[in-house]
């Protein structure tokens, strides 16, 4: 830990649009740890998603500099897990893993890689299942499976767990814990969850609303496993929420000036 | 008492004291309600309707004006199968099938992968199938004639022309039909083109591709039979025609009737084979 894994500068991104372009993101720097999980928590629609995808490269930026990099290696292999696990119905899943694997491995080469992270995910028994045989939360699993398997960098998770019902997200969100602490890999997970980030993260970078600003960075020093029983964990989630409505006034504030200017 | 007789004694004795037996009594009526199940198909419901409906109405008609299943079967057998010739005819009408619809299919293929995947395309080619399909079959059948005058692949031009906007329109919306959070997740992985046309891209058309196989296939069958009413000297569709000549609404029905048994088998024996297959992935394939 302790070395910089990405690094985000001054980041701006604008959209073009018919009446004028809409700025999404404003300015935004932040560095990500490696080994770190850390969070990017903002209210639904302020361009965490926007964010993800330029980090992952799928779209581009208006103005600032982004670098993924570690010292020592050159480029670091970025993977996904996304709000659906967007897997293709007509593959197992097993399949469904090895489909992200080029033709450079053998097909017992990646047949095992697959089992491995299927077991990490404790779906070896379901192997051979499709998609539609599994339920929401083994779907997603495999998505993590498939995420894991090409031994990425950094994991970009954007809100994984918002389509999953609560308690099947409870426990993902324990076992997401588990294997990050086994694989050591740095998470960079998108959430509009406040306690869902105060209780996986190391750190949460705090945005607001569009045109997407850091509103706060804090680090989570809580020790693990957490609970929500947790009496200091009871007084991070009520910080949190204190500081979302604040944010919301002043933005309201200034969506006020604006309107009577 | 004899053996078989004590059996039945204790079964009814048991019926009344235990209620495990009287389930295993049950057994044999469940066999029964299965084998009434499958005679009760709502599918030969279906056929044995038609039938019936057809007898009442020959029976309810004027003399002559619509032959009984029984009369329509002996000429079927009689006047179409066992006829010599019999298997030159279809056989002409197969392979014109199958040209038209070779033709059509690989056509009206490339035009909805097109339209499907280019904007540009779509906009050009989106009048060019509303007109096409919209054109009377009719219309086609005198131009293939005038074009190319009585020749035996003549009502293979008609077929080609219209069953193609069909198949185009199913590869269109096949196209378009394929899930882009898919081809995303295939990009942010880093799969090569090659990987996602394979395994996204034809695999989401398949179901499109099977609707288009039938649907060009059916028409193909309806065309290439006007077709060669009008330019052909054989065939099934001129056999049909010869028939009408000779005011046999017998042979006509007959033929008819041939032609639909065909039609039903390719149906059952070919395309419902082919999507058991290839979409067996499917939770239930509607079989």
């Amino acid at each position: 830990m302790g070395c910089k894994l990405i690094r985000v500068n001054g980041l701006k991104k604008v959209f073009q649009q018919g009446r004028g372009d809409l700025l999404v993101l404003d300015n935004l720097s932040f560095d990500v740890e490696e080994g770190s999980f850390t969070t990017l928590l903002g209210p639904s629609g302020c361009g965490k998603s926007t964010l993800l995808n330029i980090l992952a490269g799928s779209e581009d930026l208006s103005a600032g500099t982004i670098d993924i990099s570690s010292t020592g290696r050159e480029k670091i292999k970025i993977s996904y897990v996304f709000q659906t696990a967007r897997l293709l119905p007509w593959k197992s899943a097993i399949d469904n893993i090895s489909f992200v694997h080029g033709m450079e491995k053998s097909k017992e080469e990646c047949t095992e890689i697959t089992m491995q992270y299927l077991k990490l995910v404790g779906l070896e028994e379901f192997a051979h299942h499709y998609p539609h045989q599994l339920s929401g939360g083994m779907q997603q699993r495999v998505g993590i499976a498939r995420a894991l398997s090409v031994e990425p960098g950094v994991l970009l998770m954007d809100e994984p767990f918002s389509h999953l019902d609560e308690i099947t997200a409870k426990r993902m969100r324990a076992d997401l814990v588990d294997i990050w602490q086994k694989t050591k890999v740095t998470i960079f997970f998108v959430t509009h969850d406040l306690s869902e980030a105060a209780l996986l993260s190391d750190r949460i970078i705090f945005m607001t609303q569009k045109p997407a600003q850091i509103h706060k960075d804090f680090t989570i020093d809580l020790p693990r496993p957490r609970s929500e029983e947790d009496q200091r964990f009871f007084e991070l989630q009520t910080k949190l929420s204190r500081e979302f409505h604040l944010m919301q006034q002043s933005y309201d504030r200034t969506e006020d000036r604006l309107q009577t200017r | 008492m004899s053996n078989k007789e004590n059996k039945k004694r204790e079964k009814v004795l048991g019926q009344s004291r235990n209620g495990q037996i009287r389930a295993e009594g049950k057994a044999p009526d469940t066999i029964l309600k299965t084998r009434l199940a499958k005679v009760f198909h709502p599918k030969v419901m279906g056929i044995i309707c038609f039938f019936m409906l057809w007898q009442i109405a020959s029976i309810i008609t004027p003399e002559n004006l619509l032959p009984n299943p029984y009369i329509v079967g002996r000429a079927l057998i009689f006047g179409v199968i066992l006829k010599e010739g019999f298997l030159f005819h279809v056989g002409m009408t197969v392979l014109r099938i199958i040209i038209g619809f070779c033709i059509s299919f690989s056509m009206g293929m490339s035009m909805g992968v097109l339209m499907g995947t280019k904007r540009f395309w779509e906009e050009f080619f989106t009048d060019y199938v509303i007109i096409g399909l919209t054109i009377p079959s009719l219309t086609w059948a005198v131009i293939g004639i005038l074009w190319l005058g009585l020749k035996p692949l003549t009502p293979v031009f008609a077929t080609a022309m219209i069953v193609f906007p069909y198949v185009a329109i199913n590869f269109w919306q096949g196209v378009k039909d394929v899930d882009k959070d898919l081809v995303d997740m295939g990009r942010a992985f880093d799969v090569s083109k090659k990987r996602i046309i394979r395994h996204i891209y034809i695999p989401s058309i398949l179901p499109f591709t099977l609707a288009a196989a039938r649907i060009g296939f059916s028409i193909s069958w309806k065309i290439v039979i006007v077709g060669e009413v009008f330019g052909a000297s054989n065939g099934i569709g001129y056999m049909i025609y010869y028939w009408y000549h000779m005011f046999s609404l017998r042979l006509v029905l007959a033929w008819l009737l041939f032609f639909t048994v065909v039609m039903l088998l390719v149906e059952y024996f070919i395309f419902k084979r082919l999507e058991h297959y290839l979409l067996a992935w499917r939770p239930q394939a509607i079989l």
